[in-house]
């Protein structure tokens, strides 16, 4: 089989795989603001939830999570009478890895909102902006800005878990790799495997890039 | 005539007690300088005048408006900070936000004015401290002083009653508190009314027509500059400006 | 749900955690121990070493774990043929897959942990290293007694994150052969179809662990700050 054929083979499952990272990034990062707001909030319920949320999620393999989210959200979204058997799989992936790296990204926007001077919410207020437009217009960009190298590498972290959906069978490109080490055999399945690392490598040198770029010319705040 | 007067301002925090009953009587176009020891207040009595931080008790008059500092209303203490601006130690500027853009956006989210007005002042407002030439970069590419220029420029441009200014100098490097001294000189010199905490006893002197000693929470003594720098009749101050002399 | 399923598993899923501690504590031990040379070549950019551990680094941290198993897994057993081809009584090779999970976990903990050196070595400040040298001390002494001590505590969050990773990884494993606690919780549901009680089963067990090491070095990162800086 020949490494071209192999090439085009695993990239068919690119398009999913992006589909998925994508996707769960951004959900996830919702959660993750959710969970920060929460543990901002001067309750002590808020907070506990926060914390007990964010231990849950450092602390399971994401394999099990995606694991549960197939098998037994269904199940679950059942008690409440929604009748999930035909939702497709990629659903349950997106919800999954949301869900369990939710954790994560809290402790990311969290740390980067500590992180802005306090004298920077009081010059906001005392020019006599409200809460509101304190937080739109100087806190969040600046907590974005600041949280920018962390989202980078937590991007990456999706891209690398994006490869355990296969647990659940979607079809991306671990799963083409594995589908195709399965009939060939010898020397093979040691060439699939490597020609797959060096495609997610890639796929995350450019995202890398991609992501200095943009922080570079975000640089001046 | 008076402008802002202050009756009993009392803050604690954990059981300690910061401010001890403070009270203070500003006449238009008066320049209060504050001094004393570190940790005596002096910060914290500026914060809870324009309700950064919340008194326990007190109350403020201003304008023809009275506030009780234990419950004061959203729309009242925006509508307080309208009229009382602040300059910060450490200058504070929007570190998202051009040199501009530091001044429009108080004008635009503070006092509702539209861009093409807010535009306007700002550009008076950089013209005034000479930084228009700068009026494009960000905070991290300006030096301590330029920065301090925009942030008195921040505050003026809101055209407020009263300006605190919360030490402005302290972090400014040696050879850029001139022309930050000069420019709050100027501000005095046209009628500003303003309180101002300082450690530099010249400064003081050179600009107030009124002197407060601040300690552990309280006005210890207030008075002319010569009454209280040239003449101290306080034990306490006399050391304090020793102390502050010495390191000259 | 079968709470009595889940309760009869636990004890034959927790016979196999040593299994999932060793891996992974091996793992990250043998990381540590090829990640020192790693950290220092890449801080004295020694020329072509430097750059190869770089992309060696650049590699790790960008491919899936799952795939640098598998890479290992087909991968190790072929080069140690190879390079054994010498020796006539070399048979072909069958790796006990314990050891190419504990090779596979190495590499990869030694790339991330060479980082987290790294990131702990810059966040000391050089003044610290400066002031040192200034009062006397030679380079080895200044690093003995200055730096490495002010870079641990930095050290040990990142290193905390790592371990806890592998700790997680390792429910990958089962792939290669390994029954540790995923393996034995699939083996354990197959034969009555109980998935979700054998898999919250597991995941209590993670999360025990995984608090009880992040407490543990929480702890050690405190005595040691007290230690140093006290």
């Amino acid at each position: 089989m020949s490494l071209s054929e192999i090439i085009k083979n695993l990239l068919s499952g690119l398009p999913n795989t992006l589909f998925i990272l994508v996707t769960s990034f951004i959900i996830s990062s919702i959660i993750g603001l959710f969970v920060m707001w929460l543990s901002l909030q001067k309750d002590k319920i808020s907070k506990a939830i926060a914390k007990i949320y964010t231990g849950l999620s450092r602390g399971t393999p994401p394999l099990l999570v995606l694991l549960l989210s197939y098998y037994e959200f269904p199940r679950l979204l059942g008690f409440v009478g929604i009748d999930a058997n035909d939702w497709s799989k990629n659903f349950f992936a997106i919800f999954g890895l949301a869900i369990g790296f939710g954790g994560y990204m809290g402790e990311l926007f969290r740390s980067a909102y500590n992180d802005i001077d306090d004298s920077q919410f009081d010059a906001a207020y005392a020019v006599g902006m409200n809460k509101r437009d304190v937080l739109k217009v100087i806190i969040i960009p600046q907590m974005f800005t600041i949280a920018l190298p962390n989202i980078q590498t937590m991007f990456l972290s999706f891209l690398k878990a994006s490869s355990l959906v296969y647990v659940i069978g979607i079809a991306d490109m671990y799963r083409n790799a594995t589908t195709l080490a399965n009939v060939s055999q010898g020397v093979y399945q040691l060439k699939i495997f490597i020609v797959l690392g060096l495609l997610y490598w890639v796929i995350t040198l450019v995202f890398e890039f991609l992501f200095n770029l943009y922080i570079k010319k975000h640089n001046y705040s | 005539m008076t402008l802002l007067k202050i009756d009993h301002l009392k803050k604690s925090f954990n059981k300690k007690t910061i401010l001890e009953d403070v009270n203070l009587e500003i006449n238009k176009g008066d320049v209060i300088a504050v001094i004393g020891p570190s940790g005596s207040g002096k910060t914290t009595f500026l914060k809870n005048i324009n309700l950064l931080e919340h008194p326990d008790s007190g109350t403020l008059s201003i304008e023809d408006k009275k506030l009780d500092l234990s419950h004061v209303s959203t729309q009242d203490e925006l509508w307080l900070r309208r009229h009382i601006a602040m300059v910060f130690q450490n200058y504070a500027l929007f570190k998202n936000k051009t040199a501009f853009e530091n001044i429009t956006t108080g004008l635009i989210y503070g006092k509702h004015l539209d861009k093409k007005e807010a535009a306007k002042i700002a550009e008076e407002e950089l013209k005034q401290v000479n930084m228009l030439d700068k009026k494009d970069f960000y905070p991290s590419q300006l030096s301590g002083g330029q920065q301090q220029r925009i942030g008195i420029a921040r505050a003026t441009a809101l055209k407020p009653s009263v300006i605190l200014f919360d030490e402005p100098t302290s972090a400014l490097d040696p050879e850029l508190v001139g022309t930050v001294v000069d420019d709050i000189d100027q501000l005095a010199k046209n009628g500003q009314t303003m309180i101002v905490v300082t450690h530099l006893i010249s400064f003081a002197k050179r600009i107030a027509n009124k002197v407060i000693f601040f300690e552990d929470g309280e006005i210890l003594s207030a008075g002319t500059p010569e009454e209280i720098i040239d003449n101290p009749k306080n034990d306490r101050i006399k050391k304090f400006l020793e102390a502050v002399s010495r390191d000259k | 749900m079968n709470v009595n399923f889940m309760i009869e598993s636990m004890p034959k899923l927790l016979s196999v955690l040593p299994v999932t501690i060793f891996l992974s504590v091996i793992g990250v031990i043998f990381g540590l121990i090829l990640a020192i040379p790693i950290s220092i070549v890449r801080e004295k950019r020694i020329p072509v070493l430097a750059q190869i551990f770089d992309v060696y680094i650049s590699l790790f941290r960008g491919i899936p774990i799952i795939v640098q198993i598998y890479i290992v897994y087909y991968g190790l057993p072929r080069l140690l043929f190879l390079l054994n081809q010498n020796n006539p009584g070399a048979k072909g090779f069958t790796m006990p897959s314990m050891i190419i999970g504990i090779v596979a976990f190495a590499l990869n903990a030694s790339a991330n942990l060479s980082e987290a050196f790294r990131s702990a070595y810059h966040g000391v400040d050089k003044s610290q290293y400066d002031a040192a040298i200034s009062v006397g001390l030679t380079k080895s002494t200044t690093f003995k007694k200055v730096v490495i001590p002010q870079l641990i505590p930095n050290f040990i969050p990142n290193f905390t994150n790592i371990l806890l990773d592998l700790i997680k990884d390792t429910a990958l494993v089962y792939n290669i052969g390994i029954v540790e606690i995923m393996g034995q919780a699939n083996i354990l549901a197959s034969f009555s179809f109980n998935y979700l009680e054998a898999y919250l089963d597991a995941l209590v067990i993670y999360l025990v662990v995984c608090f009880i090491f992040a407490s543990l070095l929480s702890l050690l990162e405190n005595k040691i700050k007290q230690h140093v800086f006290a």
